[in-house]
């Protein structure tokens, strides 16, 4: 249901508030605190709205349910348990009677559909003993899928719930004679972490003079603190992001020019995974040494370089983009001809038509793309690590593992929690939202010619001039790995030097043992973990999938998504509390040290868990489209149900199991967050990344092309399996976060 | 050959009853028809019966053993499904040998025998030479052939049939209810058949058992659910009837008069039963009419109509004609030999010996 707020509504929220403040006035001279009257009002409002029929949870789109009640409960939980005063406390102070509103509004609606559920069944006028309950559920479930129900939960509940919930745990473990959410508000007020005012002399960007006497101008953006930091450049990407992949889906998805195709696989390009080294040509690219500098010291006499957040922030912007790019494309894409026909026919075009037909049904779509890329901003790890740039949430977590002691604090996984509360309201907010995402596609039959117009001169002008150089310069960073790995430009500046051109760098990963120990960890432990991820997704995506209990198919579900939304410094710092406990003095616990850490038991397990939904959406995706009277017609023929399954079901969608591994592999081998802190702990157990990285943390240039090979044999592992699965499969390639 | 038994079956989903207290017996060899609109519940019994779903309260049985909780593969009935659910990745010879290859141990089989019987069943359903073809490469009519061979060929205790020629074109449903109800004559196969289609109810059940809002309302052969229908869903559900709402005024010994508001006169009909209720419906089947010539003496004097023909439609082997009687009016079937136009004004009869009152407050 959805209301629109007219004018009555207007008169009566007035009314209210005036009947608050005569209330609030009265209490103030009954010698009642303040605060006490406001709490005991904001009770007091919230039933008298509901009790005249508003419900704000209704009002706009649904997803807003959930999404305030849940934001404005954790915003409370910090701000007045915490004890912060001033604006925070105020707001939080306001956002309360939402609070009170909401959860009541959930509770009366539940105890209403409770209410008509048994009012129906005693209408039905029957009584379904318990027994005969029982026996109708076992029934339907016969042992494998029992096996697969508690095995799949249990997987779940142990090595993900449980070490996030661990990591919870430490987070509020306080010094003797603090109080329990210590760490937080440390978190939340220390200066390291929050500083809201900053010094005279702190600018965005400033010139510096180099050794040799050039002019550089640096700019570095500026430092609000490790959480604000974090929340800045994760909104700063995000909407830039945003804005970039609508309009060159936009354009791609409704212009014709010729070179499109060529444009259209070019903007793919940053979606290849390369660890680190992709940051590290940004930061090549952007320095005194890179091509943008030879442009201004020609035309102003100085260099430039982007450092410190701003260049984290432009790195992810070019890495991410195309996240929110190719969602938004194929939401355009999907958009039914008649729909923007029809508002034509009625008389909009042009902008008004973007923004009230085509942006609107492409919104859901878009979305899900933006908050992706809010998420991935946030526990991004290599463009920090490259920029060293340590006032960030990432690093920070990050830096722990790598500190002497190779114990991880307390404040740090509080630390942890929060970023986990930030992803998982973006992931919330999907979650709902992208429930509304079929509207894109409501009509359905056959293909549609799409809508396609030819670019007018200001058109093409503008995607020569703008549209194909950001494309271009956004792809370049990949390019860059390659010119590197062989040797055509230097690890410095931005010469093309083709007499250089070698391959020994590739040979040296295979020739040198030191080097190549890392290459088959990764793999040996990417096969590993595809193994296991599969089988756990074989068996949740059936259950999922065929079995409908209530509550416990739909948390199945759940579950096996919500890896995605944890970032993976969170799985990381929950592993490291989860097995530094439960499996206190054996080989698995991390604090064990460098020599006893069988590291590699925890990250396979870990990969397997973190790439878990690629491959269950995948191997989902195969259930179904097998029909359930396919199933049942075997069943009937008396085929029991695991010979159904490995019989009939499994080899017939085994081109959606093989590919689910494939995109598994690739997610698993180009891992970063656990495999550079968990890995980091057993060096000689750790995956290539983790070479990657400590590449960039020496702070010399030596081995960068090594790297950069590394880089492009990951490229040419992407490669194979997006041919894999497009050509021999015939399935579709999901890149990371599409 | 089986005895198939429903006692008091419901099933209940969430707050819907799907099936409502369902019993009736199919005899061995019999076949049987679920008939009614769709979400009325049909196919959920079907699916009972096959052991997809179990019901919260009742029994099935099967001759004389109780099957509720017997799961599906262990029931030994073959179903034939509405979308034919043919495994596309197999050929037509694997789909038809699939469930004798599942039983072989239990049966004893080797893959000799397995190859004649599918041969046999192919012969059956005139599928010879389809066998290495892919159920993709097969036209709808010969996927149903091939569903109903796999079907056939384990020799099932029971046959189900869900919708079967439902996803066929309208000459090829006709030629395919024939053959079925051969073969399954030839066969002596008990069959379960559901369907919405009256008129494929009709022409190919031994029995059918009405159905609708998960209760079975009758059930009986096709000559009794339709010429003695035992309520007015019935009556409206299968073929066409004229209903006119009234009230008993006179009671004969195996007639009853009814009068009727809406045309201010008495019609003369026969009770489904004796004691009837004050209100009552009376259900006029439109092939009952006869047109009355002026020319000939009246032999009857009851239920004499005349009006004013609103609409003729000449159909072919029948004229549909609504005539308008005084608030009213009626669809009366009329021969094809005759020339009726609108806006003729006619007299009809309607005999009473074929007029089927009803009681009403039921629904």
């Amino acid at each position: 249901m959805r209301r629109s707020i007219g004018i009555v509504d207007v008169y009566f929220a007035g009314f209210m508030i005036a009947i608050v403040y005569s209330l609030l006035y009265y209490f103030i001279k009954l010698s009642i605190t303040v605060e006490l009257s406001i709490w005991f009002l904001g009770v007091f409002w919230a039933i008298m709205l509901l009790m005249a029929g508003f419900d704000y949870r209704k009002i706009t789109f649904s997803f807003s349910q959930s999404f305030i009640a849940i934001v404005s409960f954790i915003y409370i939980f910090f701000i007045l348990v915490l004890r912060i005063s001033g604006i925070p406390r105020a707001f939080a102070l306001f956002l309360f009677p939402l609070l009170v509103l909401a959860s009541i509004g959930y509770f009366r609606d539940k105890i209403n559909s409770l209410k008509q559920y048994y009012e129906s069944s005693r209408r039905v006028g029957l009584k379904i003993s318990l027994t005969r309950r029982i026996k109708t559920t076992t029934y339907k479930l016969d042992p494998i899928m029992w096996v697969f129900i508690v095995l799949g939960l249990t997987i779940l509940v142990v090595f993900l719930i449980t070490p996030v919930l661990m990591m919870l745990y430490h987070a509020f473990e306080v010094p003797e004679g603090k109080p329990f959410y210590d760490n937080f508000v440390r978190i939340f007020t220390a200066r390291t972490y929050v500083r809201l005012k900053l010094f005279r002399s702190e600018r965005f960007y400033d010139f510096e003079t180099l050794a040799d006497g050039r002019k550089v101008l640096v700019i570095t953006g500026l430092n609000y603190g490790i959480l604000l930091n974090s929340l800045i450049n994760a909104a700063i990407v995000t909407s830039v992001a945003t804005f970039l992949g609508i309009l060159v889906a936009f354009v791609l998805a409704r212009y014709d020019f010729p070179g499109r195709t060529i444009i259209r696989l070019l903007a793919i390009v940053p979606l290849f995974v390369t660890p680190f080294i992709n940051a590290y040509v940004v930061k090549i690219l952007f320095s005194e040494y890179g091509p943008l500098s030879m442009i201004t010291e020609a035309m102003f006499g100085w260099a430039i370089r982007i450092d410190s957040l701003a260049g984290v922030a432009l790195a992810q912007i070019m890495a991410f983009y195309p996240i929110v790019y190719l969602n938004a494309y194929s939401s355009f894409i999907n958009i039914d001809p008649s729909m923007e026909e029809q508002a034509e026919n009625l008389g909009a075009k042009g902008f008004r038509l973007f923004t009230s037909v085509t942006l609107p049904l492409a919104l859901p779509g878009i979305v899900a793309g933006s908050i992706l890329v809010f998420i991935f901003s946030l526990e991004d790890l290599g463009a920090p690590i490259i920029f060293q740039e340590k006032r960030l949430m990432s690093y920070q977590i990050y830096s722990s593992f790598v500190s002497e002691t190779g114990i991880v604090s307390p404040e740090i996984a509080a630390l942890g929690f929060v970023m986990l509360f930030l992803a998982a309201m973006g992931f919330i907010a999907i979650r709902s939202y992208v429930g509304m995402r079929s509207y894109a596609m409501i009509s359905r039959g056959g293909r549609w010619t799409l809508r396609e117009h030819k670019l007018g001169w200001k058109g093409l002008l503008f995607v020569y001039l703008f549209l194909v150089p950001l494309i271009v310069f956004t792809a370049l960073p990949q390019i860059g790995v390659i010119l590197l790995a062989f040797n055509i430009i230097p690890p410095y500046g931005f010469t093309i030097q083709l007499e250089n051109a070698t391959a020994s760098y590739f040979l040296e990963l295979f020739q040198n043992p030191d080097v190549f120990i890392y290459i088959k960890n990764t793999l040996t432990y990417a096969l590993m973990a595809v193994a296991l991820a599969t089988t756990i997704a074989i068996m949740i995506a059936y259950s999922v999938s065929r079995a409908k209990i209530r509550f416990l198919t739909p948390l199945l579900d759940t579950l096996a998504t919500i890896p995605l939304a944890i970032p993976g410094l969170v799985i990381a710092l929950g592993y490291y509390f989860f097995y530094s406990t439960v499996f206190k003095g054996t080989p698995l616990d991390p604090t064990s040290g460098p020599t006893v850490f069988q590291a590699w038991i925890v990250l396979v397990i870990a990969y397997s868990i973190r790439k878990l939904p690629f491959v269950v959406r995948s191997v989902f995706a195969g259930f179904q489209q097998v029909h359930e009277a396919l199933e049942e017609a075997a069943l009937n023929l008396g085929a029991s149900r695991s010979r159904v399954i490995f019989g009939v079901i499994l080899p017939f969608i085994l081109t959606y199991i093989v590919s689910g591994a494939v995109i598994g592999f690739i997610y698993i081998s180009t891992e970063v967050s656990t495999s550079i802190t968990i890995g980091g702990l057993r060096p000689d157990q750790a995956p290539m990344t983790f070479y990657m990285r400590s590449i960039y943390q020496g702070g010399t240039v030596t081995g960068v092309q090594v790297v950069a090979s590394m880089g492009v044999l990951l490229i040419l592992f992407q490669l194979l399996a997006i041919f894999l699965i497009v050509v021999v499969f015939k399935q579709r390639y999901a890149f990371i976060g599409v | 050959m089986t005895r198939v038994r429903l006692e008091n079956v419901t099933k209940v989903y969430g707050s819907v009853i799907a099936v409502n207290k369902v019993s009736f017996e199919v005899e061995s060899g019999e076949l049987f028809t679920l008939l009614g609109p769709s979400g009325c519940g049909k196919t959920t019994t079907l699916r009972i019966i096959a052991g997809f779903e179990v019901p919260e309260h009742g029994r099935v049985f099967f001759d004389d053993e109780d099957v509720t909780y017997l799961k599906p593969y262990r029931r030994n009935t073959a179903m034939v499904f509405q979308n034919y659910a043919l495994w596309p990745h197999m050929t037509v010879f694997d789909n038809i040998a699939y469930g004798l290859r599942i039983k072989k141990k239990k049966l004893g089989l080797t893959e000799e025998e397995i190859k004649k019987r599918v041969k046999w069943a192919l012969e059956l359903m005139k599928l010879d030479g389809l066998e290495n073809r892919y159920p993709l490469q097969l036209s709808g009519g010969q996927q149903q052939r091939v569903a109903l061979a796999r079907a056939l060929v384990v020799e099932p205790r029971v046959l189900l049939l869900d919708e079967p020629l439902s996803n066929l074109d309208a000459k090829l449903r006709i030629e395919m209810r024939e053959e079925i109800k051969k073969l399954q004559k030839k066969l002596g196969i008990t069959t379960i058949y559901v369907t919405h289609d009256q008129v494929e109810a009709m022409s190919i059940s031994d029995k059918i058992a009405v159905m609708n809002q998960g209760k079975l309302l009758q059930y009986g052969t096709p000559h009794e659910v339709y010429f003695r229908p035992q309520n007015l869903f019935v009556a409206d559900f299968l073929g066409r009837s004229n209903i006119l709402y009234g009230v008993v005024s006179e009671k004969q010994e195996e007639y009853v008069a009814v009068h009727i508001p809406e045309l201010d006169m008495d019609i003369i009909g026969v009770p489904i039963k004796q004691d009837l209720p004050k209100k009552v419906a009376v259900v006029i089947r439109p092939e009952i009419v006869e047109l009355i010539d002026d020319r000939k003496p009246l032999i009857h004097r009851d239920n004499i109509l005349e009006g004013r023909v609103d609409i003729a439609m000449f159909q072919g082997e029948k004229i549909e004609a609504r005539v308008n009687v005084g608030k009213t009016s009626l669809v009366v079937y009329l021969p094809n030999t005759l020339n009726i136009i609108s806006g003729m004004n006619i007299k009809i009869l309607l005999p009473k010996k074929n007029i089927i009152i009803i009681p009403t407050e039921e629904t």
